[in-house]
């Protein structure tokens, strides 16, 4: 439910369609970088959503994360693809949990969305959970919609790995065109 | 039955005393979304591991006792000041230019936290591993509070130059960034701002916020209002701070230090507190002793209310902690006199100058007698009237009184407002004693209590 | 057993007899002080009569069963037996009265020791004249501490309950813990008189601790000493702790001294007393405030000092004239009582505004007193909350509309009109009554309506000039005046009125007043879905308001017309009332049921009654989909858009849609689906946006916010040109809309159309001039068009705007960077 004043509805209201509704200190990205950096990406529908809880002895009590679980096809290579992928915050139950400035909206993260995500696995994202994170957080993932001219990814505004509203189809190319030519640089090396 | 009756009186005092005895001072509270007047500290958990995150040791003075990631962040919270912090120096990204808020908001730095605490601790610290591509996040949880998390992978850098090496992150920057989350700020399109959604190059420009941040800050709480109390200059002498500045409360300021060692409870944040203090020259300055506990760090003053407004602009004081002002003390002795043993001298308040809230008392009088104080500043032990003389020449006799039917008699002593010749200052020790008429004892129709020893702090 | 039962029955009465909002028309928004404190006069005077009629002493029992009695009905009774008429009170009276009557016939009679005879008639009228007096003012400084302490709950009749409950607790256990000395034989007669000094006497102490806890920070820290914390207020652990902190000196003595009392007379004159002071509280407060700066009109904080001198005088006199008091303990009570008359004599008392740290406007923004003062209904201040114009609150409640509500109030006051038959709307020159408080927007609203006098009345009537004066300042009023109520009444009956008027008050649901007036004057009572209404007798049918999505307001009308077509008023079936939710139900939660949850709450229970009403008519739908949609909220991330925050499901929008596609819609309707709009287009819904914007959009054409709205999904969906054909379609009924022409702007830029674009930029420019983002986007355009226009307005925001280094490239021949150059520093 909303509790800001209404004025900021006015506000959101004077910003643009392909504003960004991001939130903090992730690291500025544009597509190129993206692939260069995430280990994989995805493009499905959200199937499953849990919170997990851990108090750690050094990062301290109450890390709270996210873990999505998408099924779909690899952005890479089109191969059907289950992956479960991570953000910071989310409640265990009503009383227990965070609000996390990284973390993606509710909206973008509920059981049926379909989306684009983009992934690096992390031995210890905190509290010494693995799992694969969403690279850069909410900048990782991108809702989609079915359109006249197909299926449409959301971009996020300057600053983010799809910035634009994008065909699927044409991101996905973008995607396998970039992976490739990591691979290529990566067996070179 | 009786023993019933007892417990049950007990009971109704033990019920009166829990319901009473916490009514005592004030500590910080948290709160999401929008930190109010009791959720302005922040404290810092050192855990950066980063050798570059720690390598600023060069202490600076407009951030006294600090080095390292503390300053580091300690520089980005006061950016959301409402003044310039001290002189607005220590940031070579905006010379003369920390403390840019304008808003009924200031952040109170309590140094440092003694771990990494709670969702609601209000405290920055670094956090282990890696969340691929996320520099820092700042978590708030359903109710109150806040704590802001620093991913360990990332070279911190701590500044204060702003030329990173390549591959470094900019502490203060995204610290600026992530408080303003704290403040209950939300992201920004606007390129350039502190709160835009992704970092700007190594962090660096988002040190210093811009007008598109400074609009939401006043929007959420305020444009500074004209009645805040301002700090503009601290002096400070040994454990004696004077304080200047404008819209200090004539009475009833209260006066804010960092605490000198971190907190042994984890969840709290208290300031330490002097209260009850008075202003001078028409409420531009304010004297008073460093109390116990205070160390380095910013100090602020707040005048009655409740406002965000009442609170001062955060101003750096390198002040070592006070020692306790002793309390007052009886010396020398009494005599019998025609009602009892003799009077004895006592007291309330404290000796504390800028508190001025002594109030001399003396009890065991005949009742209905005319009475007076006496003060000096040596002791002495000699014959007096049915008594002794207790406070030696050269002695100030302070305005005569009438004792009270019960014996007793007050005079508070207004130390900006003493008889001509009579002044105290910081430092000082000074005795009083009560000297009465005793007609009934026949004698010498006089007599006088024992002394009290006061030793006076700023 | 018989003193339990009795003492249930004057708890439960106790609680009954607290007038409600609604007692009368004039009543809605607020009691008045009269009402309230007349009609608990009157419970004090019962039970007075019922412990006359009891032949044993009260006591520990006594006292605990009340506090039970009085926790019952108001916790959990409250929901199902509620006076709500000055009628229902009286019959309460009534029967409460005979009960405790009946309750003592058949008791045995303790086997006490006889009580000693006076010395004489004199004595006799002189105890009971001090008693009465020593009640007299124990009760007004209880009751000026009481004023005090219920600004720290909601406002609402709950936390009264709970607050009046720790009283009772505490008095109970004073008569426990303290009673045995009352009753030692040496203070026969001496301890009542003297306990009730000191009782009121310790209403010092209360003020002292207000004080310390009125502080936020204080606040906090005290009840996180107790394992609470600030966000738990209006939980009834909360309101328990602070009820007991601020009551735990003057009702512990109250109960020392009740246990103190020997005689079935003895108790009555103290209950008598109490209810005398009760009404003293309205005389002296009633005069109507010779200044409006709170520390300088009598505040309530100085009945503590009226009421401890009446006491003290009182006590003096009961000691006096005791029966049966040797000398000795007789002169020591009455040195106690003398030494009790120290403390207000030594006093100053300051007024003490407690003002809640809480409320649903921004917390944090400064809030600054413009003028406070004291009434019977309680504390009156118009303040400023931050950088929006000042509110008149009333205990915390506001009277008149925040900002952030604008829309809202501008709806209501529409609708009303609207229900004002037509023929004589046309003829304008309305006369409107309004049972509320004036400020400007609402004389703004009222005058483009067609009021040409405003009247006003409400239980404050005797401070609205004063909130008047501070609300206009140099604005000019609209013609009208001031009434008190029965004046007001008079004008009603005389058929003066074309409109009565009350707007809504955000508190406890007010009781339903009967709307009575002449058939030529249309009465619309506004009421707030911010608390259970859904219980509440609103006669057949309802007009329902609302801006958007929120502030969703209904009304109980009479003599209202139905009319036809989109500027109609939405007239829905009341529906039976629902079963009223227990107070208890809410003070239990374990987080602080407040504002947004509890609005959504009693949001849902209405909208389920206002859905099973409309069964089988076309507004069943909307009704449904609105119920979804107000079960379908949960608590949001702060880090989320306003428009992320709303949980907006299909459920709902498949409801609204099935109602939009069957009937005409009205305002009412028309707002909700703009509402929809507005939240689709924030949460970027591109797919929802089609399947159900459209349809209603296509069946509702022309239709602008929607259009725009589709449009904005066109361009997520790469579909400019589709926008651009769309946004064309209501371009006549958009000519005054800045959005609709910067949209316009970026559809055809996106659709390639520069030199459309800038033209469409160029005509929002005209209606925003100085849009600085606006001027940016048409600057480059032109620029880019070879227009020279465009780098004059390039240097212009240069000028501006130095650091704009985007720009700096268009000031050049070219070429320029492809793509537009983001937003400035």
């Amino acid at each position: 439910m909303p509790h800001l004043p209404r004025l900021f509805l006015c506000m959101a209201l004077s910003v643009a369609v392909a504003a960004p509704s991001a939130r903090a200190s992730i690291e500025r990205l544009d597509l190129p970088t993206m692939v260069a950096k995430s280990d994989g990406a995805v493009e499905g529908l959200i199937t499953r959503r849990r919170v997990v809880r851990i108090d750690d002895a050094k990062d301290g009590p109450e890390l709270y994360f996210t873990l999505i679980t998408i099924e779909g096809r690899s952005l890479v290579d089109g191969t059907a693809l289950t992956v479960e992928v991570l953000h910071a915050g989310g409640f265990v139950d009503a009383r227990h949990g965070v609000f996390n400035s990284e973390a993606p909206a509710a909206d973008d993260t509920r059981i049926g969305n379909r989306v684009v995500a983009f992934y690096k696995r992390s031995e210890n994202v905190g509290g010494g959970l693995a799992g694969n994170a969403l690279y850069a957080a909410h900048g990782g993932l991108y809702r989609t919609f079915q359109a006249a001219k197909g299926v449409i990814v959301q971009g996020r505004g300057a600053g983010y790995a799809v910035s634009a509203n994008v065909e699927l189809s044409v991101l996905r190319a973008q995607v396998a065109q970039r992976a490739q030519a990591k691979r290529t640089s990566e067996v070179r090396k | 039955m009786k023993a019933l009756r007892l417990l049950s009186t007990l009971a109704v005092v033990g019920v009166a005393a829990v319901l009473l005895l916490p009514m005592r001072g004030a500590a910080f509270t948290t709160n999401s979304g929008f930190l109010g007047l009791g959720q302005r500290d922040f404290r810092v958990f050192d855990n950066f591991t980063a050798p570059t995150a720690n390598d600023n040791v060069t202490p600076d003075p407009n951030f006294p006792g600090s080095t390292g990631a503390t300053l580091a962040i300690w520089k980005a919270c006061v950016e959301w000041g409402s003044r310039l912090h001290g002189n607005g120096d220590g940031d070579p990204h905006q010379v003369g230019g920390l403390g840019s808020g304008g808003a009924n908001f200031d952040a109170c730095f309590q140094g440092e936290a003694t771990g990494v605490g709670g969702t609601d601790d209000n405290i920055h610290s670094e956090i282990s591993g890696s969340l691929g591509g996320v520099y820092a996040f700042t978590e708030v949880p359903g109710t109150d509070g806040w704590r802001i998390r620093y991913y360990q992978t990332w070279t911190w850098s701590d500044g204060p130059s702003d030329l990173l090496q390549p591959g470094e992150v900019d502490l203060q920057g995204v610290a600026t960034h992530e408080y303003g989350h704290a403040l209950g700020l939300d992201h920004t399109p606007i390129a350039g701002s502190t709160m835009q959604g992704s970092i700007i190059g190594n962090g660096v420009a988002q040190r210093s916020i811009e007008a598109d941040d400074v609009n939401g800050l006043v929007f959420v709480y305020g444009t500074a209002a004209a009645t805040k109390p301002v700090i503009t200059g601290v002096a400070i002498a040994p454990s004696v701070l004077t304080i200047t500045g404008s819209n200090f409360a004539a009475t009833g300021n209260e006066v804010w230090f960092t605490r000198a060692t971190p907190s042994a409870t984890v969840a709290l944040g208290d300031p330490i507190k002097f209260i009850g203090v008075l202003s001078t020259a028409g409420g531009t300055q304010i004297t008073l002793s460093v109390p116990p506990l205070a160390g380095p760090g910013d100090v602020f003053v707040k005048v009655p209310g409740t406002a965000g407004s009442t609170l001062s602009n955060a101003w750096p004081a390198d002040v070592a902690a006070g020692a306790a002002c002793v309390a007052p003390v009886n010396v020398c002795q009494s005599a019998p006199n025609s009602v009892g043993l003799g009077a004895h001298m006592g007291f309330s308040g404290g000796t504390y100058l800028s508190q001025n809230n002594l109030t001399l008392r003396c009890s065991g009088l005949r009742p209905d007698v005319n009475a007076f104080f006496l003060a000096g500043q040596a002791a002495t032990l000699a014959p007096f009237g049915n008594g002794f003389l207790c406070v030696a020449s050269p002695s100030f006799q302070l305005p005569v009184r009438t004792v009270d039917f019960l014996g007793n008699v007050a005079y508070p002593l207004n130390t900006q407002a003493l008889p001509p010749g009579l002044v105290i200052q910081g430092g000082q020790t000074w005795y009083f004693q009560c000297v009465y008429r005793d007609v009934a004892a026949g004698g010498a129709l006089c007599n006088a209590s024992d002394a009290l020893q006061t030793t006076w702090c700023p | 057993m018989r003193t339990l039962f009795r003492g249930l029955i004057l708890g439960v009465l106790c609680s009954l007899l607290r007038a409600p909002r609604g007692l009368d028309l004039f009543q809605l928004p607020a009691a008045s002080g009269g009402a309230a404190l007349g009609w608990r006069a009157l419970a004090l005077v019962v039970v007075g009569f019922g412990l006359w009629s009891a032949l044993r002493r009260p006591g520990f029992a006594l006292l605990a069963s009340t506090a039970a009695g009085y926790a019952l009905h108001g916790l959990v009774l409250a929901a199902w037996i509620r006076p709500e008429s000055s009628f229902a009170l009286a019959v309460v009276s009534a029967i409460g009265l005979a009960a405790v009557v009946a309750a003592a016939l058949d008791e045995r009679r303790p086997d006490d020791e006889p009580e000693p005879a006076h010395e004489g008639r004199s004595a006799f009228v002189g105890e009971m004249l001090g008693l009465f007096a020593a009640g007299a003012g124990a009760a007004l400084s209880i009751e000026a501490v009481a004023r005090h302490v219920r600004a720290f709950g909601d406002g609402l009749a709950q936390d009264d309950t709970v607050f009046g409950f720790a009283f009772l607790l505490l008095a109970a256990l004073g008569a426990l813990g303290l009673g045995w000395i009352a009753r030692v034989k040496a203070l026969r007669n001496l301890s009542a008189p003297f306990g009730l000094a000191a009782a009121a006497t310790a209403g010092f102490l209360a003020l002292v601790l207000l004080n310390a806890l009125a502080p936020t920070l204080a606040l906090e820290r005290y009840v996180r000493a107790f394992g609470l914390g600030l966000s738990e207020h209006g939980t009834f652990a909360f309101d328990l702790l602070v009820g007991a902190a601020l009551f735990v000196a003057p009702a512990l003595l109250l109960g020392f001294a009740i246990a103190g009392l020997r005689t079935p007379r003895q108790s009555a004159a103290v209950l008598f007393g109490a209810a005398q002071g009760l009404m003293l509280v309205r005389s002296v407060l009633g005069a109507p405030p010779a200044a409006t700066e709170l520390r300088e009109a009598f505040s309530a904080a100085q009945l503590v000092q009226i009421g401890a001198f009446t006491a003290v005088a009182g006590a003096a006199l009961a000691v006096l004239s005791a029966a049966g008091a040797r000398k000795g303990p007789r002169y020591l009570a009455l040195c106690g009582v003398f030494v009790l008359v120290l403390v207000p004599l030594s006093r100053e008392t300051l007024p003490q505004p407690i003002r809640a740290p809480w409320d649903d406007s921004n917390p944090l923004a400064p809030r600054l007193f413009q003028i406070s003062f004291d009434l019977p209904e309680g504390l009156v201040t118009v303040e400023s909350r931050g950088p929006t114009p000042p509110i008149a609150t009333l205990n915390g409640h506001a009277l008149t509309s925040a900002l952030e509500d604008a829309v809202g109030e501008i709806a209501r006051v529409q609708a009303a009109f609207a229900c004002v038959p037509e023929a004589r709307r046309a003829k304008g020159a309305l006369a409107v009554l309004l049972v509320g408080q004036l400020d400007p927007l609402r004389a703004t609203m009222l005058r483009q309506q067609g009021a040409a006098r405003v009247d006003r009345t409400a239980a404050w009537h005797a401070g609205m000039q004063r909130i008047e004066a501070k609300l206009f300042d140099t604005k000019p009023l609209p013609e009208g005046e001031v009434l008190d109520p029965a004046e007001a009444r008079a004008r009603i009956d005389a058929g003066k009125y074309d409109l009565v008027l009350v707007l809504p008050v955000a508190s406890d649901a007010a009781a339903a007043a009967e709307l009575d007036a002449p058939a030529s004057t249309v009465v619309v009572d506004w009421r707030t879905t911010n608390t259970p209404i859904a219980h509440a007798e609103l006669g057949k049918d309802v007009l329902v308001a609302v801006d958007g999505l929120e502030s969703l307001c209904i009304a109980r009308t009479l003599h209202a017309e139905r009319g036809a077509g989109p500027t109609a008023p939405h007239l829905a079936r009341a529906g039976r009332p629902s079963p009223a939710p227990t107070p208890w139900s809410s003070l239990a939660r374990a987080e602080s049921f407040r504002f947004r949850e509890r609005t959504l709450w009693s949001r849902a229970l209405i909208l389920d009654r206002l859905h099973r009403a409309a069964a089988g008519t076309p507004d069943e739908p909307l009704f449904a989909g609105l119920l979804e949609l107000a079960r379908a909220q949960e608590r949001s991330s702060p880090f989320e858009s306003p428009e992320q925050q709303y949980e907006l499901g299909d459920a709902c929008l498949d409801a609204l849609s099935r109602h939009a596609e069957s009937a005409p819609l009205d305002a009412f309707s028309r707002g909700v689906w703009e509402g929809l709009a507005r939240i689709l287009v924030g949460k970027r819904d591109v797919e929802r946006m089609r399947r159900y914007l459209e349809p209603i959009a296509r069946r509702h054409a022309p239709w602008p916010a929607l259009e725009k709205a589709l449009a904005r999904a066109d361009l997520e969906a790469l579909e400019p040109e589709s926008a651009v054909k769309r946004l064309a379609t209501v371009e006549v009924l958009a000519k005054t809309d800045f959005d609709y022409w910067n949209l316009l702007g970026d559809a055809r830029k996106a659709a390639k159309d520069l030199r459309g674009a800038t033209e469409a930029w160029r005509r929002a420019s005209e209606l925003r001039p100085g849009h600085q983002l606006l001027e940016r986007k048409l600057a480059v355009a032109l620029v880019r068009l070879g227009d020279p226009k465009g780098r004059e307005l390039v240097e212009k925001l240069l000028q501006a705007n130095p650091k704009d280094a985007g720009l700096q490239p268009f000031l050049g021949p070219g070429p320029w960077p492809e793509d537009d150059p983001p937003a400035p520093r």
